[in-house]
């Protein structure tokens, strides 16, 4: 929820000029008020409470100025930003959304679907708005559309598993989906999923994952739950993949130590924990709830690596 | 890699809150752009949420070698190689040629293309030309664009679009990227119809230099070029062509985004200004006619006239195509080099037809066929509020257009009430108003 930052604005406004002069807003129809407008609200999403002047200072100078005007002037209408934009991002556009479809009409409907809400095709209050006003150039504008792109697709997906019966999902023999491969929705998986494990079992993962840091867990979950490749996640991190490769190796000895240790702790001999933890939870019991809510995240974007 | 036992996969599974990072934190974080504190916490979200973890992958851009991957490697190996080899015996029989061939030859050539330019000029630009030759030239391309550069003149009558010099398509490297570039933009060309009918891209290249150099007439051309109009026209403007345009490819060989968007703007407003522009005086224009050249300056005079000759034989009206991304683009050089051209926004270009300096586009907009006509050449665009046949469905999308001449035409539209149903088109008033051709 955006929320007015602590540090006074009106201490940055040489630094509001500057990123003015370098927008070249004017040649998109924006005044200067209406630029510092736009820094304002960025500033009241993103600055925490608590933001000093350099916290403040350091989120400006960071922002893509030119790309947020430019955005800007689209999102308000003004023919010379959409001159600009079509020019600059258009072939992007589509090849961004072919590359992520990985086919020609899907990329060109998805693409299409995401031109018509840039443009504005909703209206609010007798308004058209238009997508391009969320953008706040903390990122490229390319990447930014892309990340808007991609975020449609997975949206799309999932709407249409929604359309998809259970029978279908049954022939296809999903509720029976391998775990490791089956992704999952975190918002959707039940805390305490019936599937009959012992609660130590959990807890002693729990506690073992607790102890990574939000990075390792999240080349874990990567590699483990999402089946990226190496060198995906190494693209991703801007690290190189060996160093990947390293980690995932090292992580997985020690979260198995870590919950061994874990089990230990709640009363399991070593040979107890080293079986329980062999055991497939998947033969405990079939929950074919737990499954559709899990299938309902990635799918098809899953076994990529398989396939590369 | 070491396998993870499955409950504490099932649990890395676990959790993830109902607020997700928006667009803007994601990108930031892929492009590394966020602070300690805010990468910590999408990483954490990341960590947890397999929606967003799937968001941030898809939308890494593509790899040099993924987009590589696209095209058949095996074709696209022997393609490179042949296209090496033809650029490199281009520029060494252009070298040869420079050297060997008689003035007598750009004599006879000269008066049709060639305006005389006064002493004090020409020995300004045959100094330019020597000093360019002379400078110690990394390679054999770098010489041979530099001697295009100076010297490359062109020549144009008034009906037909800018003359691209051969300047900016002298270097190896230049050639290998417009054939690249050519080829990319064939693949992406999906209906192919707009596309004229000059050669071969690889034999293009082979045919057009080596013909230059070797000073034989050029070769028939397509029925879009004018060559022979261009040649005979009197009065036709002549002027430097070490122009706007071959800054403009630089620029596009540089591929910067922003560096596309100026040339455009340059480009339209170039292309409307040469149509108007009274010729050039001669002390402005023209390298010096043989006449004036002495004998210490034959070959960069050579070179100034080959290059020239060179030019004439690219010598074509703009050509049109639209891109499968639904953009409209035009080629002032047989297609060797394409640039986007801004219409109207939110539309998408499926169809272009264009008589001499008329211009049409057809495509859609939010599911509503549009039609747009160019009367200067493309600098600028009229919407036609075209009325359909009578009792026809609603146009949704306009998706091949023929003109014949100014007034008649043909367009294939798509039903808005059902798109695999095609209606063809004809007008016999430039695109205003359109019926639906009898029924034999």
């Amino acid at each position: 929820m955006p929320h007015k930052p602590a540090v006074d604005l009106r201490r940055l406004e040489a630094l509001f000029q500057e990123l003015f002069r370098k927008s070249e807003g004017e040649q998109y129809g924006l005044t200067a008020v209406d630029f510092f407008r736009i820094l304002a609200e960025v500033g009241a999403k993103y600055l925490p409470a608590s933001a000093g002047e350099t916290e403040a200072r350091a989120l400006y100078e960071s922002l893509r100025a030119e790309e947020l005007a430019l955005a800007r002037g689209c999102a308000a209408g003004n023919e010379r930003a959409w001159e600009v934009f079509l020019t600059r991002f258009r072939a992007k556009l589509y090849d961004a959304a072919r590359a992520i479809t990985r086919d020609d009409a899907s990329g060109r409907e998805l693409a299409d679907s995401l031109y018509a809400s840039l443009y504005g095709t909703e209206m609010r209050e007798g308004v058209r708005v238009s997508k391009l006003t969320f953008y706040m150039g903390r990122g490229s504008l390319e990447g930014w559309l892309r990340t808007v792109l991609a975020q449609e697709y997975v949206n799309q997906y999932r709407k249409r598993r929604r359309e998809v019966s259970l029978d279908e999902h049954l022939e296809q023999g999903e509720q029976f989906a391998e775990p490791a491969t089956a992704g999952g929705n975190p918002g959707t998986l039940p805390a305490d999923p019936a599937t009959g494990a012992d609660p130590r079992l959990e807890a002693a993962a729990d506690e073992a994952l607790a102890s990574l840091d939000a990075e390792e867990r999240f080349i874990l979950a990567s590699y483990y739950l999402d089946g990226r490749t190496l060198a995906q996640i190494a693209r991703t991190l801007g690290v190189h993949e060996s160093t990947i490769s390293r980690k995932l190796e090292k992580l997985a000895q020690e979260l198995r130590k870590k919950t061994l240790a874990a089990l230990e702790r709640r009363g399991m001999s070593r040979r107890q924990a080293e079986e329980a933890l062999e055991a497939d939870v998947r033969d405990l019991s079939v929950d074919v709830r737990g499954r559709l809510a899990q299938e309902m995240s990635a799918r098809p974007f899953q076994a990529r690596r398989s396939r590369e | 890699m070491a396998e993870l036992p499955k409950i504490v996969r099932q649990r890395l599974r676990a959790g993830g809150g109902e607020v997700h990072p928006d667009a803007d934190l994601l990108t930031a974080f892929a492009e590394k752009a966020l602070g300690e504190r805010e990468r910590a916490q999408v990483l954490e979200h990341l960590a947890a949420c397999a929606a967003c973890r799937e968001v941030v992958a898809l939308a890494l851009p593509q790899e040099e070698g993924e987009q590589a991957r696209a095209a058949p490697q095996g074709m696209r190996g022997w393609v490179l190689r042949w296209q090496t080899a033809a650029a490199l015996a281009t520029v060494a029989v252009a070298a040869i040629a420079l050297l060997t061939i008689p003035d007598a030859y750009f004599r006879a050539r000269a008066p049709v293309q060639v305006a005389k330019a006064p002493p004090g000029q020409s020995a300004a630009a045959r100094e330019e030309n020597s000093a360019a030759a002379n400078q110690p030239a990394h390679s054999e391309a770098d010489a041979a664009r530099k001697q295009a550069e100076a010297s490359t003149t062109v020549t144009r009558n008034k009906k037909e679009a800018v003359v691209q010099g051969a300047g900016e398509g002298g270097a190896v490297s230049a050639v290998l990227a417009d054939a690249e570039r050519g080829r990319r933009d064939e693949s992406k060309d999906k209906l192919g119809r707009v596309l004229p009918a000059p050669p071969a891209k690889e034999g293009q290249v082979s045919t057009f230099t080596a013909e230059g150099a070797k000073q034989v007439p050029p070769p028939a051309p397509p029925a879009t070029y004018d060559l022979k109009t261009a040649q005979a026209a009197p009065a036709a403007p002549t002027y430097q062509a070490k122009a706007q345009s071959a800054g403009m490819e630089k620029k596009q060989a540089v591929g910067g985004l922003v560096a596309g968007a100026a040339q455009q703007q340059s480009e339209s407003g170039a292309g409307k200004g040469t149509a108007t522009a009274a010729p050039v005086a001669a002390d402005q224009a023209q390298v010096a006619g043989p006449a004036q050249a002495g004998p210490a300056q034959a070959p960069a005079r050579a070179a100034n006239e080959t290059v020239q000759v060179m030019a004439e034989t690219v010598a074509v009206a703009p050509i049109w195509r639209t891109t499968a991304a639904g953009g409209l683009e035009r080629s002032h050089d047989a297609g060797r080099n394409w640039h986007a051209v801004p219409v109207s926004a939110g539309a998408a270009w499926n169809a272009v037809s264009s008589v001499g300096e008329h211009v049409w586009a057809g495509g859609h907009r939010q599911r509503t066929a549009v039609l747009y006509h160019s009367g200067d050449g493309g600098a600028h665009w009229t919407r036609l509020e075209f009325t359909g046949p009578a009792g026809a469905a609603p146009a949704a999308d306009v998706v091949a257009l023929n003109f014949t001449d100014a007034q008649h035409g043909v367009m294939t539209v798509v039903a808005a009430e059902d798109p695999r149903l095609r209606q063809i088109w004809t007008t016999a008033d430039g695109g205003h108003t359109w019926t639906a051709p009898p029924v034999h």
